[in-house]
């Protein structure tokens, strides 16, 4: 393959973990590579930010046209200065390679961690009873007493027989707790899913189970996600939560196949020993929350603004991340938002 | 047409449905932002701008493909952000101010002139370059067209020419950017 076309490979994210290993070791060793991916990358970025100027023209042009007047001349900085795509970001990469901080503050493998936390969700929906004048046990109450009885393989098959006539929540948190216990992260992430997107009922629930269903399937990132979803707000399942949270290895999670790639973002709030006045009512995250649940489980917490988008994303870190202050910039690992909250920024370093 | 459908629209490179939508919300944004945040007319249509434009980033880049809100809510949902972005760089100019005053340099700006530097230079490369070659580095780079998508939009042969003529673009911009570097 021709150098530019593994360059570009590399960029869009298309290559396999073992590609992309020796890609970047050969990046390291060889000056010539190197270079030649700073200029690919650099004029990538280039296009995509006339690109984006021309767009931008257009829009300027349709305003213009509405309003009979001449279109305002964009100068570029005044408030939109740094615009920062993925080939930029992975300069950024190589440029602070080897001298930025990783946060590693655990050492579980995230499948063990599944196996250390997982319990079947107790049946307190339906107690067993005879739903019917005639004496006998319809499919639910089958179901549920299979469930009751940890007999798992039995009761996801009622409960599937169940959904695929009707469909409610407790049908969904309970079916998918049965394939969660018998191993099916596949079908109990699809259940859950649905229930955690689409009904009102048992969000907590669905975004702990989602979170360790994840978890064993090694999709680190979307746990997180779910993770700090209970952080941010205040329910019975923060705490085991922020418990399980402070125990993931942020550094090596594996990013599945919506990774994003490293953005660079500034420190909008940071808070450790005192908390200074808040801010977060601007950005309508919840931050007093995190508070409650950091003693002792992770020093610092705040929220990053993405340079990319202006998205404000919560960061929590295990370790004090010297030097870590109001306006820093950093680069980010990027974990899209759950259930309309703010995303997640795992700090790779400060640049 | 649902916000739905609109958004297909979109992605397949229908521009003339991102005017629809700039201008379906335009009064209510603008009135928005100059009321709640207290923006100077300019400023908001400023802002309305940029958070069109990053509405068709997302839409573009696959990161939004299904809407569970609706396309205002999700707009409005990015212009917040915007302000108060706008509203922090304010800020963080004139704490910066305060601070080169005291002699104390809080905020270093070398690296994104220095980038900026950058890209104007790769403008200038692509001005070089001409059509087709500029648009279709920017079909393929800025507005993620598929190969085939490219191949009808400036009328080559099939795929595989398309993707043999974006190599050559990218390398004949390369040889000019070093010359110019």
């Amino acid at each position: 393959m021709k150098q530019i076309e593994m360059i570009e490979k590399y960029l869009e994210g298309k290559m396999t973990l073992t590609e992309k290993l020796a890609f970047e070791q050969n990046l390291r060793e060889n000056e010539e590579l190197r270079s030649a991916f700073l200029k690919v990358s650099s004029l990538i970025e280039g296009i995509e930010h006339v690109g984006r100027k021309e767009a931008l023209e257009q829009l300027q042009q349709i305003e213009a046209n509405m309003t009979n007047s001449t279109p305002k001349i964009n100068k570029k900085g005044v408030f939109y200065s740094a615009r920062f795509s993925m080939a930029a970001a992975v300069v950024a990469v190589l440029v602070v390679m080897g001298s930025f901080f990783v946060i590693n503050n655990g050492q579980s493998e995230p499948s063990a961690l599944f196996e250390s936390n997982f319990t079947p969700y107790m049946n307190n929906v339906n107690s067993m009873s005879r739903s019917n004048n005639t004496g006998e046990f319809n499919q639910r109450d089958l179901a549920f007493a299979a469930y009751d009885n940890y007999n798992f393989t039995e009761a996801a098959n009622y409960f599937n027989s169940l959904l695929s006539t009707e469909e409610d929540a407790s049908l969904l948190l309970y079916g998918g707790n049965a394939e969660l216990s018998l191993g099916d992260t596949k079908s109990a992430i699809a259940k859950l899913t649905n229930l955690f997107e689409n009904y009102d009922d048992f969000d907590n629930q669905a975004a702990w189970y989602l979170s360790l269903a994840h978890l064993k399937d090694e999709n680190g990132m979307e746990a997180v996600g779910y993770l700090m979803y209970l952080m941010t707000s205040e329910n019975s399942y923060s705490e085991k939560a922020a418990d399980l949270f402070a125990s993931l290895d942020l550094a090596n999670l594996d990013p599945g196949n919506n990774g994003y790639p490293p953005e660079k973002a500034v420190v909008y709030d940071v808070r450790q020993d005192e908390i200074p006045d808040g801010t977060e009512e601007e950005l309508s995250m919840n931050l007093e929350n995190l508070e409650s649940l950091s003693k002792g489980r992770f020093v610092q917490y705040g929220v990053v603004v993405a340079d990319s988008d202006g998205e404000p994303l919560y960061f929590v870190n295990g370790r004090k991340l010297n030097g870590l202050k109001i306006g820093s910039s950093v680069l980010v690992k990027r974990i899209p938002g759950k259930g309309q909250r703010s995303g997640t920024a795992i700090i790779i370093g400060i640049l | 047409m649902s916000d739905n459908e609109l958004i297909q629209r979109i992605k397949v490179g229908d521009k003339s449905e991102l005017v629809t939508v700039y201008k379906r919300y335009r009064t209510e944004f603008l009135n928005w932002a100059v009321h709640k945040y207290g923006c100077t007319m300019d400023e908001a249509k400023d802002v309305y701008q940029h958070s069109i434009l990053i509405f068709y980033e997302k839409i573009t880049q696959d990161k939004l493909t299904f809407l569970t809100s609706t396309i205002k809510t999700y707009l409005f949902a990015i212009g917040k952000n915007q302000v108060l972005e706008k509203i922090k760089r304010n800020n963080r100019f004139s704490d910066s101010a305060q601070f080169e005053a005291s002699g104390n340099i809080f905020y270093n700006d070398d690296l994104n002139s220095e980038n900026e530097n950058r890209l104007d230079l790769v403008e200038k490369c692509l001005e070089e370059l001409g059509d087709p070659c500029r648009a279709l580095l920017i079909s393929y780079y800025y507005e993620k067209k598929s190969m085939l998508e490219i191949a009808e939009l400036l009328g080559y042969k099939n795929t595989d020419t398309t993707k043999n003529q974006k190599y050559k673009c990218l390398k004949r911009l390369k040889k000019l950017f070093i010359e110019n570097y």
